[in-house]
């Protein structure tokens, strides 16, 4: 009786378990079909590309990127860090694919997990087969992708202040990814110039190697003041000494305490000759060269690539409208927005648009438009269109940065003032240097589409 | 007449645009044709004996213990300025260093320069950050005058004995969350948590700052008042959209 009752057991525990197993190979495999679906039919209704899709395969299938990461018969490459991460991946995408490489990246800078995923599934519902993968991550979010599935490579491109109700300090990240790097016998990528990426490699016992600008023919460059972010040594705490700047904290540096300094890169810098805009731009020209020749890339043909990259959404792409045409600048934080404005310093357009937003992927607190250096930047352009949530907050930044009140127009509305702006512009090109959301409906109204 | 600014710790604590507020105060006097000077303060520099308006502002946590040994050594020289009737403004990490001590979430303490009577205590990442924009009512500068800025803290503060509040909470969160007073006043001195920065959109605040400062020294001159349209729009913009008004 009792062995009845045990067998009866035993056999009703091998059914559950047996119905879960199908169950969970059901929904893994419903996960994706359903996900594809979805992609499918956002991109019927015009709104492709975006996170969705891969929220609702995340949803449904918890390990769905860790087995999609594993997949990749030759692996794949993770971005990060506060700036250039979209420039960067793209190009390292570009110069892959030219060497006849099938790459899967996320191509609108959706760099949260569900982005990685939405861009599996995007390949799959077009059919193709991925050799290799390219990924911007979110800098929060690179220990929880590291976590799923070790990559080849890890590049940092820098950490800047961003969106201080954000996100947490300098120090504390770069302790996170350190902590999250350890022991994976992953290669790392880093900036040698930015002393916080550089330490990663320097203070950790972890596989680097180092881009950097070249400051032997330090002459060439224009050196721009921007606020300090991480002048300090991460070993020691004391101050750095900076032998020459290249902008805000990326230079050639070194402790005068404990010695820790800018350690020899193994890629050069600064005399790229690109279309893209931007003396940053050689940073991620830099990185991305880089890291393609660890991955048996010649660097000839990344060098070729490189220097006719024109750009990417929102960074430098050039959009016509209605007469005239348009540059986009995206700018986050006081050295971005610095650099951008450094690269239409010589713009022939007698106009610019500048629009700040506040939405959660802007950063909701603004004071960071205080710490953007513009009492040393001249701004040539006569007039000065301001749009966003928060224009009337910049237009009094600028105000009080010595910009009369005749040159400054604030618009509520960003179509109209894009039309405007278009009017003044003597058929120049016209830059726009906008924050994240802004530049989203910006290029949507510029294009007239519909961006997830 | 010359208003010498002096930023302490420009170059350590400096975050959430607290140049701005710099900016803002010297900006307005220039604007009126009164000479002004910026002294910047690092660790180990002595505080001007000209000072006509002290500023502290934020800071991150690396930056703040490598403040401390030398803000500690100065307290006699902030204190001597303060009940002399100096004019200061201590925004976030400079308004909780002020008081008697900061307590982190594990009880352990960081005395303060015990110029405000006040404490403040953090009671851990298990607890919300305070952060939003704030606006508080500030009879003192006028019949229904309000600061607007935004805030973002973990420290809980509470005013001790006497010390009065900067200002009523009309929204957000001010010192703790609970009490609804926002920021310190004591003598001429001004801490608060709000930033944005907080002078450039509360620009009669700023002019107040200055009429002490500048009372101090030449007690019949007038500021002129500035037409300000920029400052009031993005005031009372922020005013309408916590639908204060």
């Amino acid at each position: 009786m009792v062995f009845h009752l045990l067998t009866l057991l035993l056999l009703l525990q091998l059914f559950l378990i047996t119905v879960d197993a199908v169950e969970r190979v059901i929904i893994r495999n419903m996960a994706s079909q359903i996900a594809k679906l979805s992609y499918t039919t956002l991109k019927s209704i015009g709104r492709a590309g975006g996170t969705w899709p891969g929220e609702i395969a995340l949803r449904l299938d918890k390990s769905y990127l860790s087995n999609q990461l594993g997949k990749l018969p030759q692996g794949f490459v993770l971005v990060t860090g506060t700036n250039g991460k979209t420039t960067t991946t793209h190009l390292l995408v570009e110069i892959l694919r030219v060497s006849g490489l099938s790459v899967v990246t996320n191509s609108s800078g959706a760099n949260l997990p569900n982005g990685l995923a939405s861009a599996f599934i995007e390949a799959e519902s077009q059919g193709k087969t991925p050799d290799i993968g390219v990924f911007e991550i979110d800098e929060n979010y690179l220990p929880l992708i590291l976590d799923q599935a070790n990559p080849r490579i890890v590049l940092i491109t820098n950490i800047f202040r961003d969106q201080l109700d954000r996100f947490g300090e300098i120090e504390t990240i770069k302790n996170k990814w350190m902590k999250s790097l350890y022991g994976k016998g992953i290669q790392l990528v880093l900036n040698s110039d930015d002393p916080a990426v550089a330490a990663i490699g320097l203070l950790g016992d972890l596989d680097s190697k180092y881009f950097g600008i070249d400051f032997r023919n330090a002459l060439n460059f224009t050196n721009l003041k921007s606020p300090k972010d991480s002048g300090f040594c991460l070993r020691c705490g004391e101050k750095l000494n900076f032998k020459i700047i290249f902008y805000s904290h990326l230079g050639d540096w070194s402790c005068p305490n404990c010695g820790l300094e800018r350690p020899e890169p193994s890629e050069l810098g600064g005399e790229y000759s690109l279309l893209l805009p931007g003396n940053y731009n050689q940073y991620n020209v830099a990185g991305s060269i880089l890291a393609s020749s660890l991955l048996g890339i010649e660097r000839s043909v990344a060098l070729t690539v490189s220097e006719s990259f024109v750009g990417v959404f929102g960074r430098g792409e050039t959009i016509d409208f209605e007469g005239g045409a348009f540059e986009l600048h995206l700018a986050k934080n006081p050295t971005g927005f610095t650099q951008s404005l450094s690269e239409v310093r010589d713009a022939l357009s007698p106009v610019i648009v500048l629009l700040l937003n506040d939405k959660i992927a802007d950063g909701q607190d603004i004071s960071w438009i205080w710490d953007i250096g513009l009492e040393e930047i001249y701004i040539h352009p006569q007039h000065l269109i301001i749009g966003g949530s928060r224009a009337n907050d910049l237009a009094l930044r600028l105000f009080y940065a010595g910009i009369e009140e005749e040159r400054l127009h604030v618009f509520d509305d960003l179509h109209r003032a894009l039309i405007r702006a278009s009017q003044l512009s003597h058929g120049e090109k016209v830059p726009i240097v906008a924050t994240y959301t802004a530049m989203l409906k910006a290029r949507k109204i510029l294009l007239g589409k519909s961006l997830l | 007449m010359k208003i010498n600014v002096v930023w302490l710790y420009h170059d350590l604590m400096d975050t959430y645009g607290d140049k701005g507020n710099i900016l803002t105060l010297l900006r307005r006097l220039e604007w009126r044709g009164v000479k002004t000077e910026l002294t910047e303060i690092s660790l180990g520099e002595a505080i001007p004996k000209d000072t006509n308006i002290l500023f502290l502002g934020g800071a991150q946590d690396r930056q703040q213990r490598l403040v401390m040994p030398d803000l500690m050594g100065r307290r006699e020289e902030i204190n001597d300025y303060i009940l002399n009737g100096g004019v200061g403004l201590f925004v976030c990490a400079g308004y909780q260093l002020m008081g008697n001590f900061y307590q982190d979430a594990d009880g352990s303490r960081i005395e303060g320069l015990k110029i405000f009577d006040l404490e403040t205590i953090n009671p851990g990442i298990s607890h919300p950050r305070l952060i939003g924009n704030a606006v508080i009512k500030c009879p003192f500068l006028g019949e229904r005058e309000y600061l607007v800025g935004f805030e973002n803290h973990g420290g809980r503060t509470f005013l001790k004995g006497s010390m009065d509040c900067l200002g009523r909470v009309v929204a957000g969160f001010g010192n703790n969350g609970r009490d609804k007073t926002e920021g310190a006043r004591f003598k001429n001195a001004i801490g608060t948590y709000l930033h944005g920065p907080v002078l450039p959109k509360n620009p009669k605040f700023a002019d107040y700052l200055l009429g002490l400062a500048i009372d101090r020294i030449e007690p019949d001159f007038e500021l002129t008042s500035l037409s300000d349209i920029l400052e009031n729009r993005v005031h009372n913009e922020l005013l309408n959209k916590l639908k204060v008004r």
